[in-house]
């Protein structure tokens, strides 16, 4: 994984010494990446529920974090373990409906046939394929980078990646 | 639909929006980071006092046990025995009326 940035690893330092305007800046800069991640995989209120507490374990676990990836990298896995902690919470298979129905509606504005239907296929993937996808296609990750967020090896990322493709193909068919 | 065709469908949807910072939003989440702390620093505090007071029995409790061994005290309470409820309860309420003047000036 590539280190992170400067401006974020002085940002991060002041963070982790108490400074809570350093971390203002860095919630600033990272929030609209994270946002979409999250509201991608749990719809637009979820996300930002999930997104506030990512920030939030962020900022409680600010010494933990040695630097040796991007920061944003850093937040999407935590967000990530958090959306996956929310899912194990809410097995409730109606629950799942509901909340893919309204991903369904919110994923992409419906400008376009071909964009309705992309939200819908994106709406069946698993969770792990829709981030992987997300992760890979939306955001410009690199695999490596999207693997370590998801905590999955490299190979499994990639077949994950394919599989998520080829079945968006299938449904926009 | 070739590759090329799909990727760039997806890389369309899937990108975050191009816009600045949500303010509302970056301010929701210093509230709750403030919010964390104070309750962070509550907790440490409440340890602390749990702590201090765990000790401060502990000391008193030594203490008594190391007073009722002396064998002048020992006679007496073998000679009294009811005395050494009145006792304990003097020394409860003195410990109840030094903590309460010790929250009261906190």
């Amino acid at each position: 994984m590539q280190p992170e940035p400067d401006a974020d690893a002085v940002l991060r330092r002041r963070a982790a010494g108490g400074d809570r305007d350093a971390f203002r800046l860095l919630v600033e800069t990272h929030e609209r990446r994270l946002r979409a991640f999250l509201a991608q995989l749990a719809g637009p209120d979820l996300g930002d529920e999930l997104a506030q507490e990512t920030f939030l374990k962020a900022w409680q676990s600010l010494h933990q974090f040695r630097g040796d990836s991007k920061f944003s990298s850093w937040l999407c896995a935590i967000g990530w373990r958090l959306f996956v902690d929310h899912q194990r919470r809410e097995r409730s298979e109606g629950r799942r409906r509901e909340a893919a129905a309204e991903l369904a509606e919110t994923v992409a504005e419906p400008t376009a046939g071909e964009r309705l239907d992309l939200a819908r296929a994106l709406a069946r993937l698993e969770p792990v394929e829709r981030a992987a996808l997300v992760l890979c296609e939306g955001h410009g990750r690199s695999h490596g980078e999207a693997a370590a967020i998801l905590r999955i090896p490299l190979g499994t990322l990639k077949g994950t990646v394919r599989r998520a493709k080829l079945k968006c193909r299938e449904h926009l068919r | 639909m070739d590759d090329s065709e799909l990727d760039l469908i997806l890389r369309e949807a899937l990108a975050p929006p191009e816009r600045p910072a949500d303010r509302p939003f970056v301010v929701r989440v210093d509230r709750a980071v403030a919010e964390a702390e104070r309750y962070r620093r509550w907790r440490a505090g409440l340890v602390r006092q749990l702590i201090t007071e765990a000790l401060a029995l502990a000391a008193v409790a030594g203490s008594l046990v190391f007073i009722s061994q002396v064998s002048e005290v020992s006679e007496a309470l073998a000679a009294t025995p009811g005395l050494i409820w009145p006792a304990l309860v003097a020394l409860f309420l003195f410990w109840r009326l030094v903590r309460g003047r010790g929250g009261a000036l906190a």
